[in-house]
């Protein structure tokens, strides 16, 4: 049976069955007001109860962009008590992919070679044009070949068809690196596709911006959202080092509204009883030790190295890099790329840009004196604010930054 | 920032907006931005005003229409640029009476594709008893033009002109599912190169709205107070232009705007807010609260059946502009106008 | 980082590390397996991160969420009304069926 007539005969009768797992999953995690409100004041409880221990600010950091993204498109911060505050941290892999390396993929379009990227990096600026490019999507408008995809498997087929020289942009954390590992084992990946790696490892992030937050002298307590898609992956395990070696309550939190608003109240249960533990809130898909199968292909088909994170510098143990096996299929190889080392690192964000800070989670994009004058989403300067994951982007899109709760309040559309 | 043209300039969002004031509409002399007594390119709305007599206007609007690709799920481009044109002049209050086109077509393009493509154009002309009173036809060599080009001039006439002005107090209704023509288009454009289109999955919402406007107009006309059909730039464009044309800040609730779930599944596996899709047979009207009623049972004995009041308009000469959006969980956030190219994410 | 959505998965190709899925549109798609395979199964309830599996649903871990809130919940006195004892009962409803079983 041809691979066509499969698909028909697989997507034809179930096709209702399928959907309805869905509603009723959407049902379960996004549209239960009920749910959402028994939530909201659980949360307003607890945040009661710290006041009372004495505990006055309390700041939970997320990790993973698509969170922020989650409490500014559902309004969560506008649930949140007053002293509760809701910050972003280094989630966005667009956001830390180094200008150098963004240049070297608009170089490669303009040499006739087609460049596949995700829509996230496509509009991502670089520090310096060439020739007088500054992104991919100003590339291509000079003629130069680049194609957004929504995947790698669509960049192998598009490779496969056309059989011109290419390379793929392959940005993203521990939750992508699995397929693309996937795809380089099987050897489904053609000889006229390379592979420009710019995988980052969360881990070494959140433990670096923890421990800068923790040399300060904190006024507030502090809890931590972990990323609930590279937990799939990676495991909880990853996450534990934040509540044993530095006293954090952490909760791996999947992505509908409840569960952030459940991850919240667990937080600051903690919080209130002077604990702190790594919990599982986002439990239908993520475990304590995470896949093995894919913790495995990944160390078959990478190797970790010291990488550079735009606007912060070499984190050790922080990237993924083709290994040797597959060095044929390696962009920075083929094209006689250099990666960024820490002798030759420069720091990579426009003049006055605190995406770095923004990244780290030591400062609200309304910090940033940039921010809505000079860096809007029509002119954006900084990464933060190019990227749709940003938070400067999405604070000045969604108002995060509190705007949407005084407009609300101002109307009394409460 | 950018010396050359971008695609994100010709999305129809603030991009758009902000090329055409610069090349054009700052430079056209006030007193020929319209026709006197009428409405021009002074005023952002579907399709301009000429008088013809007391209380009497033509009503013309133009759209030239380059989809890619000219056959989708639904429909293709000879419909869409019937339909689109038509529908400019019915949501201005206007009833379609004429239209004039033309087609530029590049050399190789198929002959029956051409033809099934121009049938299908006069077949909409013919439903909806519009004439068709001009037009030309030209071809481009090779290389030079991606397939088709059709541009349209839809005419027609009124008495009871809806020019875009919602007011405090006003409850916004959308007429049925939002967004389906742009989910397919996307969907047409992007990572599915191994998907057969045969139709089972997402078709475009591509109809006609003049009946619907028409029913619409004759009973409730003055208290439509505006009217759109949420083309390129979405519910979000639609709702972000009032906003800022009438200084008022628009509410509506997230979980009362209809979308079909097969495009909200889309969407959400691209990243997208459907609230950004092109709708290409829906209405959104702003309407007196007192007849918001009325107009939402005439949708649906219509044949809108999933026709729903979404919101409302406030003042707020604090916030005058914006849009907000409660949702699902009882959260707020700003609806912002749409801005760049539509492109799907990963982060 | 982690945009990830829920789909269906239709049929696999082991032997290529791709499955195709379907995430509620009617259009199945080509995905690469990220995980292990012994996981997955025809009608396998996914999670899908740019074009990558990254894990299933676990109709356990659906329950166990729940287990979590009610702690949570009780923990802070809030007395346990309809509302969530329905939301227990539809938790666990789904959790069911996506063992296979009763589909009401």
């Amino acid at each position: 049976m041809s691979m066509d007539e499969k698909k028909l005969e697989a997507t034809s009768p179930g096709e209702l069955a399928e959907r309805d797992f869905l509603d009723k999953l959407e049902g379960a995690f996004r549209s239960n007001i009920h749910v959402a409100v028994s939530l909201r004041n659980l949360i307003h409880r607890l945040a009661e109860k710290a006041l009372m221990r004495g505990i006055g600010r309390i700041v939970i950091m997320d990790f993973c962009g698509t969170h922020e993204w989650s409490i500014v498109h559902f309004g969560i911060r506008s649930l949140m008590p007053r002293n509760v505050e809701l910050v972003a941290g280094p989630g966005c892999p667009v956001c830390v992919t180094p200008s150098k390396y963004i240049e070297y993929a608009v170089k490669l379009s303009f040499e006739g070679i087609t460049v596949y990227t995700y829509g996230d990096a496509y509009r991502l600026r670089s520090l310096r044009p060439i020739n007088s490019a500054y992104s991919l999507q100003e590339a291509r408008s000079d003629g130069a070949s680049v194609q957004v995809v929504t995947s790698f498997i669509d960049a192998i087929r598009l490779a496969n068809k056309s059989g011109r020289e290419s390379v793929f942009l392959g940005i993203g954390f521990e939750t992508v690196a699995p397929g693309y590992a996937v795809a380089f084992k099987k050897n489904i990946v053609p000889g006229n596709l390379a592979f420009l790696s710019q995988v980052k490892l969360t881990p070494p992030a959140m433990r670096l911006s923890l421990e800068l937050l923790m040399k300060e002298n904190l006024d507030y307590r502090f809890g931590v959202i972990a990323p609930g898609h590279v937990s799939t992956i990676t495991g909880a395990k990853a996450w534990s080092f934040a509540s044993e070696e530095m006293g954090i309550p952490v909760v791996i939190a999947g992505f509908e509204p409840i569960d952030v608003l459940i991850a919240i109240a667990e937080i600051l249960r903690q919080i209130v009883n002077n604990e702190s533990k790594t919990v599982i809130e986002y439990r239908r898909a993520v475990t304590w030790s995470g896949d093995e199968e894919a913790q495995r292909n990944i160390n078959e088909v990478f190797t970790t190295i010291d990488d550079a994170w735009r606007g912060i510098g070499i984190i050790p143990r922080s990237g993924l890099e083709l290994s040797d096996r597959y060095a044929s299929h390696n962009a920075f190889e083929k094209y006689s790329l250099k990666r960024i080392s820490s002798d030759d690192w420069e720091y990579d964000l426009p003049r006055g840009c605190k995406c770095g800070l923004v990244t780290l989670g030591k400062a609200k994009p309304t910090d940033c004196p940039l921010f809505m004058k000079a860096c809007t989403p029509d002119r954006p300067i900084g990464p933060c604010m190019v990227s749709v994951e940003g938070t400067c982007s999405i604070w000045a899109r969604f108002g995060g930054g509190g705007l949407a709760d005084e407009v609300a309040r101002s109307l009394e559309v409460y | 920032m950018t010396s050359k043209v971008l695609l994100s300039h010709g999305s129809g969002g603030v991009e758009t907006a902000e090329l055409l004031r610069k090349l054009i509409f700052s430079k056209v002399p006030d007193e020929l931005m319209r026709v006197n007594g009428g409405l021009g390119i002074d005023r952002p709305d579907d399709s301009a005003l000429i008088p013809i007599g007391r209380d009497e206007f033509l009503v013309v609007s133009i759209d030239s229409y380059t989809v890619n690709p000219p056959f989708f799920p639904g429909g293709n481009i000879g419909v869409l640029a019937a339909t689109g044109s038509i529908n400019d002049v019915a949501v201005m209050g206007g009833v379609p009476i004429a239209m004039l086109d033309s087609i530029v077509v590049e050399e190789g393009f198929p002959l029956s594709d051409l033809e099934v493509i121009t049938n299908s154009f006069l077949e909409v002309l013919r439903r909806e008893n519009v004439s068709l009173i001009g037009g030309d036809f030209k071809v481009m060599p090779k290389g030079q033009l991606d397939k088709i080009v059709i541009t349209t001039v839809g005419i027609g006439v009124t008495s009871k002109p809806i020019i875009d002005y919602p007011r405090e107090g006003d409850k916004i209704i959308v007429s049925g599912y939002l967004g389906d023509h742009g989910a397919v288009i996307l969907m047409s454009q992007i990572g599915i190169s191994t998907v057969d289109q045969s139709g089972k999955a997402l078709t475009s919402d591509v109809r006609s709205v003049a009946g619907l406007m028409k029913r619409l107009n004759d009973k409730l006309w003055p208290h439509i107070h505006a009217a759109r059909d949420p083309t390129r730039g979405g519910l979000a464009g639609v709702l972000n232009d009032w906003a800022s044309i009438s200084r008022t800040v628009i509410v509506v609730n997230e979980a009362l705007i209809p979308v079909r779930s097969s495009t909200k599944y889309f969407a959400g596996m691209m990243g997208i807010d459907p609230l950004y899709l092109a709708s290409e047979g829906a209405v959104v009207i702003s309407v007196s609260p007192e007849y918001a009623d009325e107009a939402v049972s005439i949708m649906r004995e219509s044949g809108f059946e999933n026709a729903s009041i979404i919101g409302e308009v406030k003042r707020s000469a604090e916030y005058a502009g914006i849009v907000l959006i409660k949702s699902v969980v009882g959260g707020h956030r700003i609806l912002e106008p749409p801005r760049g190219e539509l492109v799907p994410r990963i982060c | 980082m982690c945009w990830g959505v829920p789909g269906v998965l239709i049929d696999m190709e082991p032997e290529k590390g791709i499955a195709r899925v379907d995430f509620g549109d009617g259009v199945p798609r080509e995905v690469l397996i990220g995980i292990t395979g012994e996981r997955l199964e025809r009608g396998s309830l996914v999670i899908v991160h740019a074009g990558v599996i990254i894990s299933t649903i676990d109709e356990k871990g659906l329950v166990e969420t729940y287990s979590l809130l009610s702690d949570l919940m009780r923990e802070a006195g809030e007395q346990e009304d309809e509302g969530m004892r329905s939301y227990y009962d539809y938790l666990l409803r789904l959790s069911r069926q996506l063992r296979g079983g009763d589909s009401s």
